[in-house]
């Protein structure tokens, strides 16, 4: 051909037949990819199937919607059947001593050796994801893009100097691994451990007969109990049925690790729900407000001033129990309604934390030049003002999405918000609450240092995005860190 | 402020109020190093006004602040000597010269506390450099306000800086910079925030000042016209150096740096309204390491080819005993031909 | 005397047909406070002029004086309280929606800080085909190319296009601004203050820019600003304003060379320097304190209350130049403190005797009057208002008023022709019965 034109260029294979660099990068996304695909399509399977079932509707098999979901369950079975590298079944660490050696664990390491390798091998393949991003985005910093230089590289980089954000970062990766990966991490599942205990089955050695045995798992639970100084199984210990605990067992026998991991989900969950939606409700608010100003902006000032001004324990209360038995309040164990609450109070406060941002951006003479040539209001507001509001939302979300996992946990321990039996931090240390001055101290202990870790990450990676962005600013965070810690 | 004749009162007998030699201020971040100031001389003589003309980035700020310890990280003053009153300021520092030694911002509603009445922020000065307290400091506060030329001083010293205008507000500044009686008023762009009409006035006072109180005066500012309307002698600025220095009329008469001569024809009054406005290419560079060439030869329009290699010393070129240097290979050889 | 004498057309500049016309023009801004409180401030108050194809107009006043206001009001920008800006017949002050956008397309704006009017994330290619995204401006392909003409047109590299403005030097930057403002081939750009935050050297490249641009595009150019010094290099014809009001009109190299306004005689001189262009005879004016609150202009001439040619009193008209100063200066004090005795708190005060001014009129008012010898009537007049003083100074300033009221103080102003080129100034110094503003 003799002339390219730019739409030539953005063809998305020719890149890959002359860049061997970028084929073996792409290669690699796809290999790392297709030893999870399996679990991926089956999460999505699922989830496509859970949001149609939300529908009332869709009890009833023969309508449209009840056919929908039967085939995507369907579809997710088959999911479940692809092998997938990070499963249970790959590296299984649930196995009993016959005698002489471990039966039934991977490659016949011990359970504590075989949980400990699938750990690593979960994290290492996350790691590799974010080396595999990152090196990816360096190459094409170098290679593709056509600007030597933006705004964002200077963020970017003050980020990457910024001691304590990367800590914040590090903490909210291993968190969101956790998160992600949680059926995996846990040296048993929920399902076997805690909904139908009775269901399964445990083998162990019995040490005083010498034979192997099989015993009810609900019932192996009702003996590894850890209710004070008399019966206790200790984090990192075994129990008497050959099960490994990294965390020790709850008062009722039940793993606790298992229980905390699970957990995370939930709290990330509902944290990622209320933030987004209050955050996409403050954004919507702030910009309109400070691009019209007057009225508008009143109007808004009076409408936040009125929902702050609602007690909002007191509404979260209320609601959560008015709602627990309509269709709403099931979801998700109640936690979308929770989410739902959240969102509703506290987009008023990351609604004033980015007014005043909002506010300067709105008399920036850009946006005049842009009204000058008679740029669309929405248009200007989404490309002159949301990218430098963008950045205290990443960082008020951050600190808030702490202050929602506190408050979930808060609500569960005072036995409100995510019903049991969904495993949630908080009801794990209401349920250690009482034999925290006992030997086992750990049921409270090891949730409570854990909450306080994950929060300080969001606060600390808000920080470190905060001072990426604007390295003046070193005003106070505002209302929005820590917020909802009273409920 | 230059007196009908042209002259000052540098009389050999007398010493300079302040004598800067070979100061150097540079500035280190993680990507450079600036030598913003590389290298500046200058005198102040009792009662004087020198002017310090240069475009922005030129390092004109930066010498204001060195001579202050102003200096914020990551900036350092370097080398040199501030020899004020026979001392070496940067070896005694400043403290005991806080009082002697003033300066004027740019921009006055920067300079003003907003929470503070404006007789208060006098009075704290005055509290500070001459312990005036009390009633005393009070009557002062209006006679320095009276004396920057605000009328209805009484009243205007009970208001807060919000409720000046813009000129009265440089007033107020000037009145604090004044409570200290200073003998050195450091004037960095005082009027560059300012409309013309104010300027005139806020020029006007500084003229007054100067006359009753001996006061020597550094001013600072980008606007040659004012420039030339205050200052006795004139120091050019440029990537941290002081390329031409003379005599208001006699720079003006007969600029000897190409520099000079170009940052003279770019203002707008000196071309007739129907030619094109003379221009120069390029901008100021940042001075990041020591002069190797002379800085302005990438822009100079009669550089020769040793301009880019040897970085040029400042030339006496001043007939019978003028004060007039310029640092240009070429000065006082080839320009003779061009003034012909 | 210089009225009535009808526009002679000495060129081809008076013949051309204008672009703009501007009637009547006001601008107020309310404080738009639920509770009613102060009286707006009148921004623009009553301009009116014409914008003539192809010329180049230069809009000056001090800052503060409504010049940015009213070229505002020309892309859209302010909404106009009162009056009419005509376009081929069209109001714009009554246009919105598409029909405003449509408007929008044949006007450019620059604005006066490259650093401010420019989105610093997004690149230069972006910010320049902003204005042929927002208009739909044929396809995407011919947007681009229209983009890299432009950046070769105002004198900046293709490489340019993948840039950030924070790349830029400030002279560049402002590059990109014009290039933006001439995406959409307007017809009329609007310059605000273009090069005032450029150096000297910068900006005489920007300016002969803005000039060559002018003659291959054939533009209209309104250009504001506060240099009259550059005013004078690049306007056809230069509009002085003051407080909202267009006190002088005219011909760029007339109005220098001749200023026949007190207001554009005082801006003149005050030009420091040996290369202003002030006309030589002009002296030295040196104007008192600022121009009034926008919110409270003065009844009579905009420009009395600093005006150095302001015409004496009609009862006392032996008063010499010093005394009339005095006597201005002093109710200049009186009128400050009227309002700002007006509140409240000052009022409560003064009912229970803790005026704290009181005192302090009288110095003044000696001070002021010390050394000068008054007309015995003229100092009765006086002693009686600074005994009012003490406890109304409202009444105080109003005796003052009606006694020593200059017409300056009650009439406005109206247009007055002042030369064969139809340049206009208001200045009631203008009339038959006074003498004219330059032989003071």
């Amino acid at each position: 051909m003799a002339t390219t034109t730019p739409a030539d260029n953005r063809r998305l294979l020719a890149p890959l037949q002359d860049d061997p660099k970028l084929a073996a990068w792409v290669a690699v996304g796809l290999f790392l990819f297709a030893l999870q695909a399996g679990a991926v399509a089956h999460f999505l399977t699922g989830l496509v199937a859970d949001l149609l079932g939300i529908f009332p509707t869709a009890e009833a098999s023969n309508s449209v919607l009840g056919r929908l979901v039967g085939l995507f369950e369907v579809a997710q079975r088959r999911a479940a059947e692809l092998p997938t590298l990070l499963s249970r079944d790959v590296v299984p660490n649930a196995g009993h001593w016959n005698g002489d050696r471990w039966v039934g664990t991977f490659m016949g390491f011990s359970p504590a050796v075989s949980w400990g390798i699938r750990v690593t091998l979960v994290y290492a393949y996350a790691f590799t994801w974010v080396v595999w991003a990152v090196l990816g985005y360096r190459y094409y910093r170098e290679q593709y893009r056509v600007a030597d230089w933006t705004p964002r590289d200077d963020i970017v980089d003050r980020f990457r100097s910024h001691g304590w954000g990367l800590f914040g970062a590090t903490i909210v990766f291993l968190f969101v691994v956790m998160v992600v990966f949680a059926p995996t991490l846990g040296p048993t599942t929920v399902e076997q451990n805690m909904e139908s205990s009775y269901d399964y089955e445990t083998t162990y050695w019995n040490s005083e007969t010498e034979e192997v045995e099989t015993i009810l798992t609900g019932e192996a639970n009702l003996n590894s109990k850890s209710t004070g100084d008399q019966s206790r199984v200790m984090p990192m210990s075994y129990d008497d049925f050959g099960r490994f605990h990294p965390f020790g067992t709850l008062p009722n026998g039940r793993d606790l690790f298992t229980f905390i991991v699970a957990g995370s989900r939930i709290s990330l969950v509902i944290g990622l729900l209320s933030v987004g939606l209050s955050a996409a409700l403050a954004v919507t608010l702030a910009m309109t407000s400070a691009y019209y100003k007057g009225r508008v902006d009143l109007g808004t000032v009076l409408l936040s001033d009125a929902v702050m001004a609602m007690p909002q324990l007191l509404l979260l209360i209320m609601l959560i129990t008015v709602l627990s038995d309509s269709w709403v309040g099931e979801i998700y164990s109640g936690g979308f309604v929770l989410a739902l609450i959240f969102a509703f109070t506290g987009w008023t406060y990351m609604w004033r934390s980015i007014r005043g941002p909002a506010l300067q951006i709105s008399e920036r003479t850009w946006i005049d030049a842009a009204q000058s040539f008679g740029q669309r209001p929405w248009t200007i507001m989404r490309k002159h003002m949301l990218p430098y509001i963008t950045g205290y939302i990443l960082v008020y979300g951050s600190m808030t999405l702490g202050g929602a996992i506190i408050a979930i946990a808060g609500l569960s321990y005072l036995g409100l918000g995510v019903a049991p039996p969904t495993p949630e931090w908080g009801r794990a240390i209401q349920l250690g609450q009482e034999y925290v001055n006992t030997g086992s101290w750990h049921i409270s202990l090891i949730p409570g240092l854990l909450i306080t870790l994950v929060v300080t990450g969001f606060n600390a990676l808000g920080d470190g995005i905060r001072d990426a962005i604007d390295p003046q600013s070193d005003t106070g965070t505002g209302g929005a860190a820590g917020r909802g810690g009273g409920a | 402020m230059s007196r009908p004749d042209g002259s000052t009162d540098r009389t050999p007998g007398r010493e300079p109020l302040l004598s800067v030699s070979d100061l150097r201020t540079v500035f280190y971040t993680d990507k450079e190093t600036i030598h913003a100031v590389d290298g500046i001389s200058f005198d102040i003589y009792p009662g004087e006004t020198v002017g310090l003309v240069g475009e922005s980035g030129s390092g004109k700020s930066v010498t204001a602040r060195s001579l202050l310890g102003l200096v914020d990280e990551p900036g350092v003053v370097e080398e040199g000597t501030l020899e004020f009153k026979g001392e070496d300021l940067l070896e005694t520092g400043w403290a005991e010269y806080r009082g002697d030694l003033s300066i004027v911002f740019q921009d006055p509603s920067n300079a003003l506390n907003p929470v503070y009445t404006v007789g208060n922020q006098i009075r704290e000065a005055l509290a500070i450099h001459q312990g005036l307290r009390g009633s005393a400091a009070r009557e002062r506060a209006i006679e320095l306000l009276e004396a920057v030329g605000i009328p209805d001083a009484p009243r205007r010293v009970k208001e807060y800086p919000h409720q000046f205008s813009g000129g009265m507000q440089q007033r107020a500044v000037i009145a604090i910079a004044l409570a200290c009686d200073p003998d050195l008023l450091v004037c960095d762009e005082p009027t560059t925030a300012l409309d013309v009409t104010i300027q005139a006035q806020i020029l006007d006072l500084l003229d007054e000042l100067q006359r009753e109180e001996d006061l020597a005066i550094l001013f600072i500012s980008h606007d040659m016209g004012v420039i030339e309307e205050t200052a006795d002698r004139i120091n050019v600025i440029y990537a941290g150096e002081i390329v031409e220095r003379a005599p208001t009329e006699r720079l003006l008469a007969a600029p000897e740096h190409p520099y000079t001569e170009a940052l003279l024809n770019s203002i707008p009054g000196r071309t007739p309204p129907d030619q094109r406005l003379p221009t120069l290419d390029g901008e100021v560079p940042t001075p990041d390491g020591p002069a190797e060439s002379c800085r302005f030869a990438p822009r100079c329009p009669v550089a020769v080819e040793e301009c880019h290699e040897t970085p040029p010393d400042a030339v006496a070129v001043g007939e019978n005993g003028t004060d007039h240097s310029a640092a240009c290979l070429l000065a006082g050889e080839s320009e003779p031909e061009g003034e012909q | 005397m210089t009225q009535a004498i009808e526009p002679q057309e000495t060129d081809g500049q008076e013949s051309r047909a204008p672009l703009l016309e501007i009637r009547n023009l006001q601008i107020q801004y309310d404080d738009s406070s639920l509770i009613g409180g102060d009286p707006p401030v009148r921004a623009v108050d009553g301009v009116s002029l014409d914008i003539r194809r192809g010329e180049t107009l230069g809009l000056v006043g001090e800052s503060g004086c409504g010049k940015t206001t009213f070229s505002r009001a020309l892309v859209g920008l302010e909404s106009a309280t009162s009056g009419e800006i005509l376009v081929d017949g069209t109001d714009l002050t009554e246009l919105e929606g598409p029909a405003l956008r449509e408007w929008q397309r044949r006007v450019g704006m620059v604005f006066q800080d490259p650093q401010e009017s420019l989105n610093d994330r997004m690149t230069v290619g972006e910010i320049i085909s902003e204005p042929l995204d927002a208009h739909d401006w044929q396809d995407q392909e011919e947007r681009e190319d229209r983009v890299f003409e432009l950046l070769d047109r105002v004198g900046l590299q293709e490489e340019h296009f993948y840039r950030y403005p924070h790349q830029f030097s400030g002279g560049q930057r402002q590059r990109v601004g014009i290039a933006r403002a001439l995406a959409l081939e307007p017809e009329f750009l609007i310059l605000d203050e273009p090069v005032s935050a450029l150096d000297v050297s910068v900006q005489a490249r920007v300016i002969n820019l803005l000039e060559e641009l002018q003659a291959d595009l054939g533009l209209t150019l309104l250009f504001v600003a506060h240099d009259l010094s550059l005013v004078r290099h690049v306007a056809d014809r230069v509009a002085v304003m003051y407080l909202g009001n267009l006190l002088e009109v005219g011909r760029t190299d007339r109005l220098f060379d001749a200023p026949a306004n007190p207001y554009t005689r005082s801006l003149l001189s005050a030009i420091p320097g040996s290369a202003s262009p002030a006309p030589d005879e002009l002296g030295e004016i040196t104007l008192r304190g600022t121009p009034p609150n926008p919110r409270y202009p003065p009844s009579g001439c905009p420009f009395a209350t600093r005006c150095p040619a302001k015409i004496p009193p009609e009862k006392y008209p032996d008063l010499s130049a010093e005394e009339f100063d005095a006597i201005e200066t002093f109710r200049a004090i009186l009128r400050e403190r009227a309002r700002s005795s007006s509140g409240v708190s000052a009022s409560l005060k003064r009912r229970l005797g803790i005026g704290t001014s009181v005192r302090t009129v009288d110095e003044i008012a000696t001070e002021l009057f010390a050394g000068l010898d008054l007309p015995p009537e003229a100092n009765e007049v006086i002693e009686d208002a600074r005994t009012s003083a003490r406890s109304d100074p409202a009444a105080a300033l109003e005796l003052l008023r009606t006694e020593f009221a200059s017409v300056c103080d009650r009439d406005p102003p109206a247009e007055y022709v002042v030369d064969d080129t139809g340049r206009t100034s208001r200045c009631l110094r203008h009339r038959e019965e006074y003498d004219d503003p330059d032989e003071i």
